[in-house]
């Protein structure tokens, strides 16, 4: 797996790369105007440059998977003498990495932004220790995760499926039903098994979905929110990891057993 | 007798198409071997099968003993009949990789075929001509030491003078623990490297045997020989 990820590398550092080129440019020409333009204007246009990057670096990456099933560069990897599980790491791998730079950075650019625009209202060391930032990063980890695995679920059960690349559109279909199916899962989960991990105190609770003043279904962790203390659903959480694995084991059993080209 | 190529009964059904129609075929190790039909008689549906990126729909197929998985593909040197590096690799770059990834792969053969077929390492992938794509793809996989080696067409887009030079690699590059099994149109052209031939129609065998044995049992070449079986 490392091999071909030290490939998939190789192949998309220049397009991430130029993502990132425009991303500082735009981000380090709004601090030029810090001053000049009021501050809520300079940290929207910050924010939606960040997204746009990550949106754009998202979409490349999911087509770099999409190109192996629908394009002739399959022949090359798909005659490779390894598995179809090392084929997904290394892609998901590398979609990691390049989504955990341009989010570095972007997050960076925006917090720089953030503290000339803002100067002493904005706390950097606070935001980093702070518990609900270091749940959102995991929880955010979790979600692109199951995300990309279910893009790449969805993309190749599409190839098996309809093998002209006109109709290549069908994953998305499939992505969206499955998402439904997933989401619905997960809230019978919690009805069922209402036991929460309270992230305050690391103790057991039960809750019933009444207390909730806030719910985050993000993909991977359901958490709840009661009176500003964060709870995580065991089952919900047992079923994510459950997930994640079987759509790795999924999609590379698929890639290796049953796509034909 | 070894064979490096089983396949029985095998069938590939696409909807309603037949392409493959229960095809019987051995192949014996060291040998080299022309597969020879028309378009959409099954010769690349079976070369697929093999190479292990298409599934049959009944039947089997083992290479070296094997049905087609990791290990069949680290002993079959495949060549399709399309350009399948990425774009953003340069020459050197797809030696690197077959290097990184092939445990049979000799690089200084590569840079020999390279020198042969007058390619620079630092030529990018997307500036290469037809002819020289297909070059580069021989080259990387002729400088394999593969128990199998699958040629899909391997000189339809080169020119007359390439072709014998490109024949004489591939003759070059065989020896007797490696088998050959090689797809043309230009029967012509290549019928003096095969050892045996198979002719393939409607995803049947429908005549195989020694090439020479066949060349005097009924005094034609095998290009005139392919002319009668699947002339009009």
């Amino acid at each position: 797996m490392g091999r071909l990820l030290k490939y998939e590398l190789k192949g998309s550092y220049k397009v991430i790369g130029i993502i990132l080129v425009i991303l500082i440019i735009v981000a380090l020409g709004l601090n030029f105007k810090i001053g000049e333009w009021a501050e809520t204007t300079i940290m929207g246009i910050t924010s939606f440059a960040v997204f746009g990057a990550l949106l754009s670096a998202f979409i490349y990456l999911v087509e770099l998977f999409r190109k192996e099933l629908y394009e002739d560069t399959g022949y090359l990897t798909f005659t490779l003498p390894i598995t179809g599980n090392s084929i997904v790491g290394a892609k998901l791998l590398s979609s990691l990495i390049w989504i955990f730079v341009v989010g570095t950075i972007g997050g960076l650019l925006g917090l720089l932004n953030a503290k000339r625009a803002f100067g002493p209202y904005v706390r950097f060391g606070s935001i980093f220790t702070n518990q609900s930032f270091i749940m959102a990063v995991i929880s955010g980890v979790a979600s692109v995760v199951t995300v990309l695995l279910l893009i790449y679920f969805s993309i190749t059960i599409s190839r098996m499926t309809i093998r002209n690349k006109k109709v290549g559109g069908l994953w998305f279909i499939i992505f969206i039903l499955l998402n439904v199916v997933i989401a619905y899962f997960r809230i019978k989960l919690i009805e069922w098994m209402p036991y929460y991990i309270d992230t305050n105190s690391w103790r057991i609770v039960k809750q019933g979905m009444n207390m909730v003043t806030d719910i985050n279904i993000n993909g991977a962790m359901l958490q709840l929110s009661i009176n500003g203390n964060v709870y995580l659903n065991i089952a919900n959480i047992i079923f994510s990891i459950v997930l994640m694995v079987g759509l790795f084991l999924g999609t590379g059993y698929l890639l290796e057993k049953k796509i034909d080209l | 007798m070894s064979y490096i190529l089983e396949a029985k009964n095998l069938n590939k059904s696409y909807f309603k198409k037949k392409a493959l129609n229960g095809l019987n075929l051995s192949i014996e190790k060291g040998r080299a071997v022309g597969m020879l039909g028309p378009n959409g008689s099954g010769k690349t549906t079976l070369i697929k099968i093999a190479a292990g990126i298409l599934r049959q729909s009944s039947g089997e197929i083992l290479i070296d003993n094997h049905e087609p998985g990791v290990y069949t593909k680290s002993v079959i040197s495949y060549l399709p009949d399309r350009n399948y590096l990425p774009k953003w690799m340069k020459v050197e770059d797809a030696i690197n990789y077959f290097n990184d990834f092939y445990g049979d792969f000799d690089r200084n053969r590569a840079y020999e075929l390279l020198d042969f077929m007058k390619l620079e390492r630092e030529m990018k992938v997307t500036s290469l001509s037809k002819g020289m794509t297909e070059k580069l793809h021989l080259t990387l996989v002729l400088s394999r030491k593969a128990k199998l080696y699958i040629l899909d067409e391997p000189i339809a887009g080169v020119d007359p003078v390439a072709r014998d030079k490109i024949l004489d690699a591939i003759i070059n590059n065989y020896n007797e623990d490696s088998s050959m099994l090689i797809t043309t149109h230009l029967v012509r052209d290549i019928e003096r490297v095969f050892d045996d031939v198979v002719f393939i129609n409607n995803g049947e065998v429908i005549l195989s045997g020694n090439a020479e044995a066949l060349r005097e049992e009924k005094n034609k070449s095998i290009d005139e020989l392919y002319k009668e079986v699947f002339g009009e």
